[in-house]
């Protein structure tokens, strides 16, 4: 076993974990069920987590790689009982059918807007080319996107 | 004493280095583990896991004297935007915005790509034309430079002994040089290469020397396609022998695979992706 400490949704957690645990596999024992499985090889996207604000499928990432990062998944983005913007968006604009893809797909446009808060439909695609849906066909959630960045701008 | 008597997580170069001394052969360093979690030897298991995303500086970019050193462990991510290698060595900052999806980009390694030795691996032609040479270090702190072609022994074995770890890549800076990629695969994006090319070549006056072309998917290595290196050597780009040189591309793809049934395929998708990587050479400074 290996001792890791991880900041997982702005809480520091010191955990033993297998050296061949999966951080998929180590989030949803801790309750994280947003985190899903899909394809367990990094295809499908609906295991996406933001590792250090950034986009990774915890489906191909060793648990214990984790140690000293910070992990942020669905259930960190509400603050005080709110919802995030992006969560707010993909109601609005019918992006949820199914629900499956719908947090790593979430988290994908989390970490796209952390990147880049102004992106461009272009940029939108790629950022959720790894993220299937066999539901909406895609343009709800890019409309969502969108919406997003045209609020941002217009109260700038 | 047992591997993971010592780490797990080397923080720094002389960890990383007593970690190989006692590593053996079933002891895996990994580091994005994109190929290695769904492959079967993560199924089949090794006795340690020695993580490297940990090791400081072996994911740096930089400039060292007349070489452009890219760290093992810098991800695809990093090396798609970073100025440097697009300045410098934009076949490979192309074949890295080509790989998988944005999630796989922000985690699978250079050092990773090629130590997989995959066929379709996007960075090896890439690496290849651009003269790219790895720096391995071994368990006793020695590097040993090795000509990225050569890291390739077979299909998914590269050259690495048991106690080493590729540290970073070399490519040497050589001046009017611009280079390309493309790819083609099953769709457009988030997609396996079916076939990939890249070139490197000195352009001065809108002539063409030195070319280096090579085709990947067609053998365990990178492939060069050397008549259509000969066809743009003193070449001009506004009179280039277009047609020539997508025959020797063609020629070379019925060379390397007589047999295969994506020959037919193969030898046509070659054409498109000889005129894509052209009309990349050729809008370079409009590009860059």
């Amino acid at each position: 076993m290996v001792n890791i400490e991880i900041k997982i949704n702005g809480k520091i957690k010191c955990i033993d974990v297998n050296p061949r645990m999966r951080l998929i596999d180590l989030l949803r024992n801790l309750g994280l069920t947003s985190v899903k499985e899909g394809c367990s090889e990094g295809e499908c996207g609906t295991c996406t987590v933001l590792l250090d604000g950034k986009a990774v499928t915890s489906c191909t990432v060793l648990a214990f790689q984790a140690d000293g990062h910070e992990v942020t998944t669905v259930e960190g983005l509400q603050t005080n009982g709110e919802l995030d913007v992006i969560q707010q968006a993909f109601i609005e604009n019918d992006a949820v059918q199914c629900g499956f893809c719908t947090p790593g797909m979430i988290m994908a446009v989390k970490s796209l807007l952390n990147e880049n808060p102004h992106p461009t439909r272009e940029d939108i695609i790629v950022a959720i080319e790894g993220n299937l849906c066999r539901c909406t066909g895609y343009l709800p959630i890019v409309k969502a996107v969108e919406q997003i960045t045209k609020e941002s701008v217009d109260l700038q | 004493m047992s591997i993971e008597a010592i780490s797990l997580m080397p923080k720094n170069k002389e960890e990383l280095v007593k970690c190989l001394s006692h590593a053996d052969e079933r002891t895996c360093f990994a580091a994005g583990c994109t190929d290695l979690i769904p492959s079967q030897s993560y199924l089949k298991g090794f006795s340690a896991f020695v993580d490297l995303t940990h090791v400081c500086n072996m994911n740096l970019i930089e400039i060292a004297e007349d070489c452009l050193v890219i760290g093992a462990t810098a991800t695809f991510a990093d090396i798609a935007k970073n100025p440097y290698v697009q300045s410098y060595a934009n076949a490979l900052a192309l074949a890295a915005s080509q790989v998988g999806s944005s999630q796989i980009r922000n985690r699978a390694t250079i050092g990773g790509n090629v130590a997989n030795a995959s066929p379709a691996a996007d960075s090896l032609p890439a690496l290849v034309s651009l003269d790219a040479t790895a720096e391995v270090l071994g368990c006793d702190e020695s590097s040993r430079m090795i000509p990225v072609m050569e890291m390739i022994k077979d299909i998914n074995v590269s050259v690495l002994r048991p106690r080493e770890v590729i540290w970073a890549f070399r490519i040497p800076l050589r001046p009017h040089v611009r280079s390309a990629f493309v790819k083609v695969g099953g769709r457009k994006r988030v997609t396996i290469s079916r076939l990939n090319l890249a070139m490197s070549v000195e352009v001065t006056r809108n002539r063409l020397k030195r070319a280096r072309i090579y085709l990947g998917t067609l053998g365990p290595r990178p492939l060069l396609a050397d008549k259509a290196c000969q066809v743009c050597e003193n070449a001009v780009l506004e009179s280039f022998p277009l047609d020539l040189f997508l025959d020797a591309l063609a020629d070379k793809v019925d060379e390397a695979i007589p047999t295969r049934p994506s020959r037919a395929y193969k030898r046509v998708a070659v054409r498109g992706l000889g005129q894509d990587i052209l009309n990349l050479i050729a809008s370079w400074e409009c590009l860059h």
